[in-house]
């Protein structure tokens, strides 16, 4: 069945497509290293040197031949399965005054950098998405046509419809379970989420995939209002996931409130570092570039898994 | 405890507008959807308690400081009385309360009357059981609505709410007089007097107090707080006069204006109204404590009976910015003197005396004729008859004779040596003559005597000028029997014979003088009263004036009023509808009565019923005004009279009066917005801190 979308949506999707690509591009350009190279004997390919590249990888043979400088590439022995996991709540789609973009669409850029990679190097990207309605899974392909698929869904301003109620579990938490049922071999995970009013559950869902021996990275995705609270005035807060109504004085509370956000953070670095983890924190006030960068970097100094 | 600006107190709703601000506020939050709610919710939970106490505590304090500095805008007082009420010393308090024409004056949208009393019922409250008390008003006259010190405080309350304030002038000294009678002979230790009044110059005299230092009796005197200028403007007096130069119907007004005040008050506007008309105005600068004469003139178009008013704007004291006054304009009266008896010496022809009598007033017309051109006189034309000293008449001319007494007109008849008794003209009168008496060289003169209350043209004559009692009379007609009922002896003889009588025939009236108007049996025509009687006599018959300034008497005076003889009762309308009945008695005893309630400024008509029955009939010759009491005008206030050794006696007068209080409010609202902005600005810190 063929679904002829609004042209405005794929304008949008041609948009986000357009700004992942340009991410990935200036990022990828600046790179010294390939943030997901594998180590294998297995020859695959020449890349020219680029300043700041492995030096052991160079082919002096080659030089000898043609006096350029090339990089030997080789493939993994197996090729690895990265999964993409994204928060659809609608937590996410908020863009205070200082943001770029929503959190939603902060992290459905850096998640379709992160496809756009993994497929430059024969990884199979695959997403899930999860609201506290809807799923939607697209499986890992490593088919070139794979990767629109992904990034049309990314680019799909797709929230959740149904208010949250207050006493529900979050569901990333199940979300999780989900994909460590159908995972197979070890695999990289990414997780795009906020991680605001998580229950204890969802750390324990990401110790268990790290236990499995997955490579699972947690990158909380912020709004710059709910890093520093930086409101002036007091207002009514309004949650977005159907907690209620709240007075407050943000200049009175703000004290206890990055208490409460440093206490959060901090649980989620000693569970991610106790399991082999990753864990990281964007702000949606920051450049792309900036966030990817860092997270690249992290993975880079990770070494690969 | 009282307040000098009471009304500024009402700005204490004002206290409420923190409040408001605060739920308008909340009201008005902006509206902010956000994610991290569970942490926010946590966040507020741990802090909760802290900011509900700091924001109780802003709002609190905001609200006092509002409330300190409208309290002591107000300038709170705490009334201190000397040595007070002592414990167990029962009291006699006598309230002394102003109520003249100055106290009307506005301040602060209340009157001086208001505060005053205000004031009074303070202190009644002060009092407790066994104490008692009593109130004076001091207007003119003074009042005493509660003389004996009465035990019964509801019974003062009672009487000072009833109070109103007058239009009358300020009797202080012999109010205070009479308060000090009260306190001397109260049984009771604690006696104190309270004065309120304003305290205007134009009333103020140091008053002789009745009573000792040994009788500890303590005064306090009490400052009416007076908010406004104490300047004033009033028409103070107006002098109104015929104005014969002129024309025959025009009038000169000279309104006297006066002007207290700390400075002069350039063009101000006066007006005269006549008949609610605007017909003149005048603008005049006045100095202080001085006072301008305005004079106006004006031309009736018609006869008539006329209200006038002459005005200045509006001050403080409105009541006297106005001073009405009532005239009546008439056409003269005409008048035909008949002679009987032309003779070409002056001295001994009747109808020159008449003639010289009436012509000294601009009122009267006069015309002489004989008997016989009085047939083609045309009688109907004229309002007064005089028949000097006729005998005979022509039928026609007798015929005209009753018609124009049935036309309500007026016939004076005179006697003398042709003067036939038999002639039916006689008749008119219920009185049967004989005569004439001899007169011998040996018989001594008859005087005059005039009754001790003067009715019918006399009633209008003052008695020092009347002369009446100097006439002597030689030779008259005397009555041949008793006076039947109807006729009213307005003059005497000496032997208690009538010489001069009135009575009514066909609907007219008739006044008879029993002797001649020439020197040939009197020396009435070259007295001074005769002028004045001849005069009054025309006016009385005619009931008409070509001019009549009707009375003006100022509030609380009494006004005397004329019942005529037909009438059984007197109806006074006043102002605003108000009226008066008075009743002449059941066999008409009463010729006159004494209208006391002239409290409201204003016009005042007086009617009675018609003399066929049919309707109402206005007397407007008795008319009057009653203006405001033109004494109080200077309103320039003495010095506290408490400070005055004067009010120094007894234990000791309320020298202080009383204890500001505002000095401490102004502290505690200093101290307030310390604390206020001590909490304000520790909220501030962390806001501008970020924690």
């Amino acid at each position: 069945m063929t679904v002829e979308l609004p042209p405005e949506t794929v304008e949008a999707v041609a948009v986000f497509v357009l700004r992942a690509r340009r991410l990935v591009e200036g990022v990828l350009g600046g790179l010294h290293r390939s943030p997901f190279e594998g180590a294998s004997i297995e020859f695959s390919s020449y890349k020219d040197y680029t300043p700041g590249d492995d030096l052991r990888h160079i082919d002096w043979k080659a030089y000898g031949r043609t006096d350029r400088i090339y990089l030997k590439r080789h493939m993994r022995e197996t090729a690895a399965s990265g999964y993409l996991v994204m928060d659809r709540t609608r937590s996410m789609t908020y863009r205070g005054e200082r943001a770029l973009f929503p959190k939603m669409e902060y992290a459905s850029l850096l998640a379709a950098a992160f496809a756009m990679i993994m497929l430059r190097q024969g990884d199979a990207p695959g997403l899930l998405c999860f609201s506290r309605s809807k799923r939607f899974y697209l499986p890992p392909r490593r088919r070139p046509d794979h990767l629109q698929a992904v990034l049309d869904r990314l680019a799909l301003p797709d929230p959740d419809d149904v208010e949250g109620d207050e006493a529900a579990a979050h569901p990333l938490p199940k979300a999780l379970e989900e994909l460590a049922a159908v995972v197979k071999g070890r695999s990289m995970i990414f997780i795009f989420s906020d991680l605001l009013d998580l229950d204890p559950e969802a750390l324990s869902s990401v110790r268990l995939l790290g236990a499995r021996g997955h490579d699972v990275s947690v990158v909380q995705v912020l709004d710059p209002d709910e890093a520093d609270l930086g409101f002036r005035n007091a207002s009514l807060f309004v949650g977005l996931e159907g907690e209620g109504e709240l007075t407050a004085d943000p200049s009175l509370v703000r004290r206890a409130y990055l208490a409460g956000l440093e206490r959060l953070e901090n649980d989620w670095r000693k569970t991610c570092g106790e399991s082999g983890c990753e864990f990281a924190r964007v702000e949606s006030g920051r450049p792309l570039e900036e966030a990817l960068s860092r997270l690249l970097a992290g993975r880079s100094g990770r070494g690969g898994r | 405890m009282g307040f000098e600006s009471p009304a500024t107190l009402l700005w204490l709703l004002a206290a409420s507008g923190p409040i408001l601000l605060h739920l308008v506020a909340l009201s008005r939050l902006p509206i902010r959807p956000f994610g991290a709610m569970k942490l926010l919710r946590h966040a507020v939970g741990i802090r909760r308690g802290k900011v509900r106490v700091r924001n109780a505590l802003l709002l609190t304090l905001r609200v006092l400081v509002i409330v300190a500095a409208v309290l002591a805008a107000a300038r709170p007082f705490v009334s201190v009385t000397g040595a007070g009420r002592a414990k167990g010393t029962p009291t006699t308090l006598v309230i002394v309360l102003d109520d003249s024409l100055s106290m009307r004056r506005k301040a602060d949208g209340q009157t001086l009357f208001d505060l005053a009393r205000e004031e009074a019922r303070t202190e009644l409250e002060k009092l407790g059981p066994g104490d008692t008390a009593s109130l004076i008003l001091a207007g003119r006259p003074v009042r005493t609505p509660v003389f004996d010190p009465a035990d019964d405080l509801g019974k003062v309350r009672k009487e000072l709410d009833q109070a109103v304030p007058s239009f009358s002038g300020t009797e202080i000294k012999k109010a205070i007089e009479t308060g000090g009678i009260i306190l001397k002979h109260s049984p009771l230790s604690g006696r104190r007097l309270l004065l309120l009044s304003d305290q205007a110059r134009h009333a103020w005299s140091e008053p002789s107090l009745p009573w000792s230092e040994a009788d500890k009796i303590e005064v306090k005197a009490l400052e009416v707080p007076v908010s406004s200028s104490w300047g004033n403007h009033s028409v103070n007096a107006l002098r109104i006069f015929r104005a014969p130069s002129i024309g025959p119907m025009a009038i000169r007004i000279e309104a006297v204006i006066t002007h207290a005040g700390p400075g002069p008050e350039d063009h101000v506007p006066v007006s005269l109204e006549l008949d609610g008309t605007e017909v003149a105005g005048s603008t005049i600068g006045l100095l202080p404590d001085g006072s301008r004469t305005v004079v106006f003139q004006h031309v009736f178009e018609r006869p008539g009976t006329y209200e006038g008013v002459v005005k200045v704007p509006k001050d403080h004291l409105e009541e006297d910015d106005a001073l009405s006054f009532l005239v009546s304009i008439g056409r003269t009266v005409r008048v035909l003197v008949v002679n009987g008896d032309p003779v070409p010496a002056s001295y001994k022809d009747e109808a020159f005396y008449l003639e010289r009598a009436l012509s000294a007033s601009r009122d009267f017309t006069t015309a002489v004729v004989d008997v016989y051109q009085a047939e083609k006189a045309g009688l109907d034309e004229y309002d007064v008859l005089f028949l000097a000293n006729v005998g005979a008449m022509p039928d026609p001319l007798k015929a005209a004779l009753e018609n124009v007494l049935e036309s309500g007109k007026g016939l004076f008849v005179t006697l003398g040596d042709k003067t036939r008794l038999v002639e039916p003209w006689i008749g008119l009168l219920p009185l049967k003559l004989k005569g004439p008496t001899e007169a011998s060289p040996q018989d001594a003169p008859l005087g005059v005597r005039v009754p001790g209350q003067k009715i019918g043209p006399l009633a209008g004559i003052r008695s020092d000028v009347t002369g009446l009692e100097e006439v002597k009379v030689f030779r008259r007609f005397v009555p041949a029997e008793a006076p039947q009922t109807g006729l009213r002896t307005l003059l005497t003889y000496e032997d208690g014979t009538p010489a001069l009588v009135e009575a009514d025939a066909h609907g007219g009236k008739v006044i008879l003088w029993t002797s001649t108007v020439d020197r040939d049996w009197t020396d009435l025509p070259i007295r001074p009263g005769f002028v004045v009687l001849i005069h009054e006599s025309v006016r009385y018959l005619t009931e008409k004036r070509a001019f009549l300034l009707h009375d003006s008497v100022t509030a609380g005076d009494k006004v005397r009023l004329r019942i005529p003889f037909f009438a059984r009762e007197l109806e006074v309308k006043g102002p605003a509808g108000k009226t008066w009945t008075f009743s002449a008695g059941p066999s008409h005893e009463k010729s006159q009565v004494e209208f006391p309630d002239t409290a409201i400024p204003g016009v005042y008509r007086v009617w009675t019923e018609s003399r066929d029955g049919r309707g109402l009939l206005e007397l407007s010759d008795q008319a009057f005004v009653v203006r405001p009491d033109p004494g109080e005008w200077n309103l320039e206030p003495v010095p506290l009279p408490h400070e005055e050794p004067l009010f120094r006696i007894g234990r000791k007068a309320a020298s202080s009066g009383r204890t500001p209080l505002w000095p401490y409010l102004l502290l505690a609202l200093m101290l307030l917005l310390v604390a206020e902005s001590f909490v304000a600005g520790s909220a501030l810190s962390k806001r501008t801190n970020g924690t």
